[in-house]
């Protein structure tokens, strides 16, 4: 079956309850991912429970998370992908603006080069832009080449890197002079 | 003294103990933004969430953005 053809019969919706296994699934995997992209902060256990209790609250308010489907060999819809789309609100010295975020999002490896991650990111924007929020953000890792290529197409522009330091890196002294 | 007004800034302190999991006694009555890290850009906004389920309001996008201290939210409640 063509690209073409695959990629028409994925839809969307918003996620409801019956999703959050699937979708708590799909971070698990992405978080695992994070790993590998140059991501060092500590895993929790049951990371992706705690990553869904996060925003579980304000899920229709102040966050949404669109999913993508397609049929299998039999014609039932199943879930190939989530984006999770949240406002906050920057501290006054940054504003003071709600902010929208585009969280996280992963596809599974039958639906990908299907478009699927950018339609994804464009409804969630769609969401955003109707909460009426100042402007939207993106956090790319540092490895995830593809990813910022994505967002680069939308109109993202590059703002501020983040670096973090662990301890046993921590260089107390600058090196001497020659 | 205004019982009104006290009697909503414990109910926003009660409110905000239960949201960030702190001792009432740590929820002092003009607590702000940023005054501790679970107040922070997300967590502004389940504040928000529940103060919109508890007193049945449904906060503005601008009204959001000012709401930022218990105060605030007292005068904000105690119009409606």
């Amino acid at each position: 079956m063509s690209e073409q053809l695959i990629s028409s019969q994925v839809s969307y919706r918003g996620a409801v309850e019956a999703d959050f296994p699937v979708i708590t699934a799909m971070y698990t995997q992405l978080n695992q991912f994070f790993y590998t992209a140059g991501y060092r902060l500590p895993h929790p256990e049951n990371v992706g429970q705690v990553w869904l209790e996060s925003f579980r609250r304000t899920l229709g308010r102040f966050s949404y998370v669109v999913v993508a489907e397609m049929p299998d060999e039999a014609g039932v819809l199943y879930v190939v992908g989530f984006m999770l789309g949240r406002i906050k609100r920057v501290p006054p010295y940054m504003g003071g603006v709600l902010v929208g975020e585009l969280s996280d999002m992963w596809v599974a490896r039958e639906a990908r080069r299907l478009g699927v991650g950018d339609k994804l990111s464009r409804l969630a924007m769609d969401w955003l832009r109707n909460q009426g929020v100042h402007s939207v953000e993106i956090q790319v890792l540092r490895d995830n080449e593809a990813s910022w290529k994505l967002y680069d197409r939308m109109g993202f522009k590059l703002e501020f890197q983040v670096g973090r330091l662990l301890w046993d890196e921590y260089i107390e002294e600058p090196p001497a002079a020659n | 003294m205004d019982t009104t007004h006290d009697q909503i800034t414990d109910k926003i302190r009660s409110l905000l103990a239960g949201i960030f999991q702190i001792p009432l006694d740590d929820v002092p009555a003009d607590m702000t933004f940023g005054d501790i890290p679970q107040w922070d850009s997300f967590g502004h906004m389940e504040v928000m969430m529940s103060l919109e389920e508890k007193f049945g309001v449904e906060i503005s996008t601008e009204t959001i953005s000012e709401l930022v201290n218990i105060p605030a939210i007292g005068a904000y409640l105690e119009k409606k």
